[in-house]
């Protein structure tokens, strides 16, 4: 797609050169994509070779029909058990991906190592000798203005020869010139071939576009192996979709390799531009082959149109406007591998124990960054160019580019190979949920790089401001993914309701508001740096726009979370108390999406106000509103009972923040932040703004309670009546654990532990009357701590010091049953010592719980 | 002067002499080592006035040339990725291709002055005539030289522009490449 049209070029100049490229971090993804669709290949050969003995082993250690559920507390010692029994064939199939993947980068480097001399050779590239001594000459000053150490080797082509081109490994570059341009060595033409040139060696374009045809000459091979291994496996039936996807893959590859090319061509050309003058590279243009209209030649052209690089040359900050087509490969390409991905990383993490591992996690750390990195410098890149040279360029083309990519890719991946339904999911439609998470990620991200780059040229340098923007999109990006991903696969298993009820838990981690916090103090940084009297002249005074002040931003936050406090206090008062046990949590639950709604909002009011640059600042906004309707909920708490629970602060702290970044993401895309900035400072406007959205928002949030935090059914498992002394008996034996698998086992324990908290803080947070408190504690948190006591007490650990931190558990589980039995006992008889025991006991038991959950890891 | 008849065909049909070689494309191409000299002298002389840069390389680009007269006319065209897209052609092979056609007319001229003598004793007078029709100071104490009459040389600039078209030159390239032709075929008259 041809870049948008941009005004004029005006303003004091800005070296586009200078700014880091967002081209790199494509080459970089599409080859991980590529090595991505390689451990397919490897888990093909598995099914091929060993897919009998898989099947086999599944019924020997599961059981015949054995069903694929959620793990829980009462099926952790069988699981753990059929997971040792399973380990073997599993690290196998990761043997056989992860040996596809290898295959593709071994073949890929031995074609980078053979490149250069195969391509000298056929196009038979000779040393010119004493020939060409001027024309080695001047490529050798050309050098030393660019600041190239080691000059190219200068490689003569045939009489047939009639373009240059670079070619070579790292260290060893080459560059083939065509004898019409060694015999002018003196000519304008000559200069502007050679600049160019040195420009793709420079910006390393050399080693990338070959790293990424290497790897794609190895895998295009290699994705024919499974069209024959299917067959011999009798599953002729897989081939079909198999077929379609790869066929996809193979033109997408070649598309988005292509497109990045001529990304670089325009960049070769401003280099060139940039020491012989404009007029030079337009004049040496007009050699150039010309291409007619739109075409699927020009599709796969590895060169723009004459017309776009004398644009680009006439306009450079064209060359830093991210398209349409940028997004959708990013899009296409990180949806494409993810899928595959998670099933690698679900083998890895459950070939020794077959529990719930965060895979998603996993492929996110991989993918995330690769995308973020990628949209984050690029759209930093561009608000940057936009500063000085041009109109800002629309995001929504990207945006939607983006979003038609990971359809596109989620339903072209290798990984629903062989799965019913489109991209290999149950309910097809939920293919939406990673799209919309990626796009929305997007938008804040265009708002992330707005933020820094008005940062730029104040207190922050380019090369600064480009890492910050960078690292922010990859985390946030990394962070989406992984929240999108855990959602999409869980709402397609399970649903809706169980997926309400994992928010408290597994969906948002203690790392998520970690998370928050991070990407909340970056953006202070810079909106503080932007505070500063702008002394440098990379930006036109005449294109500066308003951009959120810090101060404007922090009250934005505060409004919107003072909004969401009174919406909680409220409706408290409007509830009365909670009649049950399940309406208790549920209102807990509640309120965290009050808190998250006040985060939403602050954002949306910034968007609304300062367009891009609010989304951008809406990562500080939301932020301290989640922060602010945290504090009013703990305050409602303490003013009720007196007093706060121990725990309860970080807890709500960290859930509100977690689920409040969740909900800003979403935000960013569905607010049209395309309205134009408002000159004055309308701190007043923003603050209103926010708290009205916080009230509707949070007012909605509380009324939709029922759909937001589906009500808990009640607990089908047998509930044992003895309230201490866990009974081992009652639990299959666990053969001793070694630390590695005490280790996974340990993070399932954490998550019912955590699971349990949550509770244990309804019930500390709600103002019920004593007797419905005593009856949540005895009838319920009890009973679930016992059960998860029970299984903790099953299990043996063979390592000592291991064994010796898993007794911090069970003692921090002993003390917190006897801790509620004491507040149950001194709330139903009005007892103060008693009550004064449990909460001491609490303290303990959080030290306790608190040397095994960081004990675990030291081990 | 020796008139001829001058050959009322089409250009392309110019360009292929039954009589001599041709390539697989219709390229006529010297049958002979001796010829191929004729061509490549006269091809120098016409570089020397259209693109003399390309003197030093000419023995080059006439290896290149003889070996592949097509592919180095009509190379694929090969889209370099990170190359600089251009499409930069040079005289020589062109100059070679057009005076290959014009070597076989101005030795066919010379064919009828020596027709009296014997065979293989006429094929280096006639050699040695067509070459002085072009490059008659190298050869001064030899026969008188022929020179070209108008119409002959209006057919050896039109043969020339017409084939330099057909080769995909601009107009304004085949247009130096034909005068050039004619010049250097009547260097010295």
């Amino acid at each position: 797609m041809a870049a948008p049209a941009v005004a004029a070029q005006t303003g004091p100049s800005l070296d586009v050169l200078e700014l880091p490229s967002a081209t790199t971090m494509r080459f970089v993804l599409l080859t991980a994509a590529m090595l991505v669709a390689g451990l397919f290949v490897g888990v093909s050969m598995f099914n091929a070779v060993e897919g009998v003995a898989f099947v086999a082993a599944g019924a020997a250690c599961y059981g015949p029909g054995a069903a694929v559920g959620v793990t829980t507390v009462s099926s952790l010692p069988g699981e753990v058990a059929a997971a040792a029994c399973m380990a073997p064939i599993e690290h196998l199939y990761v043997l056989y991906a992860v040996g596809g993947a290898v295959t593709v980068a071994a073949g890929a480097t031995v074609v980078i190592m053979a490149a250069p001399r195969v391509v000298a050779r056929r196009h038979g590239l000779r040393d010119p000798g004493l020939a060409a001594a001027a024309a080695t000459a001047r490529l050798a000053t050309f050098c030393a203005d660019v600041g190239i150490r080691r000059p190219p080797r200068l490689l003569v082509g045939p009489t047939s020869l009639r373009d240059a081109f670079s070619l070579g490994r790292p260290g060893r570059y080459a560059i083939a010139v065509p004898l019409a341009l060694v015999v002018r060595p003196h000519t304008p033409l000559f200069e502007v071939a050679m600049r160019h040139e040195l420009a793709h060696i420079r910006h390393h374009d050399v080693a990338l576009s070959w790293l990424a045809r290497s790897v794609w000459y190895t895998l295009a091979p290699l994705l024919l192996l499974p069209v024959v291994l299917f067959p011999l496996t009798g599953d002729v039936a897989t081939l079909p979709g198999y077929l379609w996807r790869a066929a996809v893959i193979a033109v997408v590859v070649a598309l988005a390799a292509r497109s990045a090319l001529r990304s670089r061509e325009l960049s070769a050309d401003v280099a060139a531009a940039r020491r012989t003058g404009p007029d030079a590279v337009r004049a040496a243009l007009t050699e150039v082959r010309a291409a007619t209209g739109p075409s699927l030649r020009q599709i796969m052209a590895v060169h723009p149109t004459r017309d776009d690089r004398i644009a680009a040359v006439r306009q450079p900050g064209r060359t830093a406007i991210v398209t349409m087509t940028d997004g959708a490969v990013v899009g296409f390409l990180t949806a494409l591998a993810l899928p595959v991905l998670d099933l690698f990383f679900v083998a890895v993490f459950a070939g020794s124990d077959g529990l719930t591992p965060p895979f998603e996690a996993a492929s996110a750390v991989v993918l995330g960054p690769l995308a973020g990195a990628t949209l984050g410098l690029g759209f930093w890149r561009q608000a940057m160019v936009a500063r000085t040279y041009t109109q800002q360029a629309p995001v929504a083309p990207v945006l939607v580019g983006l979003a038609a990519g990971a359809l596109a890719g989620q339903l072209g991946s290798l990984g629903g190979v062989g799965l019913t339904g489109a991209g290999g999911l149950a309910h097809p439609v939920l293919v939406l949920v990673v799209a919309g998470a990626l796009t929305s990620a997007a938008a804040l991200t265009a708002g992330v790089g707005e933020i820094w780059a008005d940062a730029v040229g104040r207190v922050t340098s380019q090369r600064y401001a480009a890492f910050a923007a960078t690292a922010v999109a990859t985390v946030l990006f990394a962070t989406v993914l992984w929240t999108a991903d855990a959602v999409q696969g869980h709402l397609d298993l399970q649903g809706w309701p169980a997926v309400s009820q994992e928010v408290p838990t597994g969906l948002t981690p203690p790392l998520l508001s970690l998370v928050a916090l991070a990407l909340a103090v970056a953006t202070m940084w810079a909106q503080w740096s932007a505070r500063v009297p702008q002394t440098s002249q990379a930006v036109s005074p005449s294109l500066r726009t308003p951009a959120p002040g810090l101060g404007q931003t922090l009250a934005t936050g505060a409004g919107a979370g003072l909004a969401a406090a009174a919406v909680i206090v409220v409706n408290r008062i409007r509830l009365g108390d909670a009649a049950d046990s399940a309406e208790t949590i549920q209102r807990f639950i509640g309120n965290w999406w009050i808190a998250a709604s006040a985060a939403s909002a602050a954002v949306a009011a910034l968007a609304l106000i300062y367009g891009r640059r609010g989304c951008g600042a809406g990562l500080l906004a939301g932020t301290v509103a989640a922060v602010v309707a945290a504090i009013g909920n703990l305050g409602l708490v303490a003013a009720i009972n007196g007093a706060l629970p121990s725990g309860t602060v970080e807890g709500t702290l960290a859930k509100d923040l977690a689920l409040g970044l969740l909900v800003t993401v979403p935000t960013a895309a569905i607010v049209p932040s395309y309205g134009h900035p408002i000159r004055s400072r309308p701190t007043r406007l923003l603050v209103v703004c926010a708290a009205l959205l916080a009230v509707g928002a949070g007012a909605g949030a509380a009324a939709g309670r029922d759909v937001l935090a589906v009500p808990v059914a009640g607990d089908s498992q047998p509930v044992p009546t003895p309230v201490t002394n866990a009974s081992p008996t009652t639990v299959p034996p666990i053969p001793p654990l070694s630390i590695a698998d005490y280790k996974v086992v340990a993070r399932l324990l954490y998550q019912q532990r955590a699971g349990i908290q949550t509770e244990m803080d309804a019930i500390n947070h709600e103002s019920a009357p004593a007797t419905t408190r005593v009856a949540q504690i005895n009838d319920r948190l009890i009973p679930d701590l016992q059960r998860l006591l029970t299984q903790a007490a099953a299990i043996q650990v063979a390592d000592a010091p291991a064994a010796d931190v898993h007794r911090h558990l069970l003692s921090s589980l002993r003390v917190t049953i006897t801790a509620y039995h004491d507040l149950a006992t001194g709330l139903a008889q009005n007892d103060g010592a008693a009550l004064a025991r449990g909460r001491g006991e609490l303290t303990a038991e959080a030290q306790e719980l608190a040397i095994w959950v960081h004990g675990v890891p030291g081990l | 002067v020796y008139p001829i008849s001058l050959p009322q065909r089409e250009w392309k049909a110019a360009l292929v002499i039954s009589k001599h070689g041709s390539d697989s494309d219709g390229l006529s191409m010297p049958t002979e080592p001796a010829e191929r000299d004729l061509v490549m002298e006269l091809a120098q002389a016409v570089v020397e006035l259209v693109a003399p840069d390309e003197l030093p390389v000419l023995a080059v680009i006439a290896e290149d040339y003889f070996a592949d007269p097509a592919g180095t006319l009509h190379p694929r065209d090969r889209d370099h990725p990170l190359g600089f897209g251009m499409d930069l052609a040079l005289m020589g092979p062109y100059a070679l291709a057009v005076a290959t056609p014009i070597v076989q007319f101005l030795m066919s001229l010379a064919t009828d002055v020596a027709k009296d003598l014997t065979k293989d004793a006429a094929k280096p007078v006639v050699r040695d005539l067509a070459r002085r029709m072009f490059h008659r100071e190298a050869h001064p104490a030899g026969p008188d030289p022929i020179s070209l009459t108008k119409p002959q040389a209006q057919w050896v600039h039109d043969n020339s522009y017409r084939n330099a078209l057909a080769l995909g030159l601009s107009n304004e390239q085949a247009q130096l490449l034909a005068d050039a032709m004619v010049t250097s075929v009547n260097r010295g008259r």
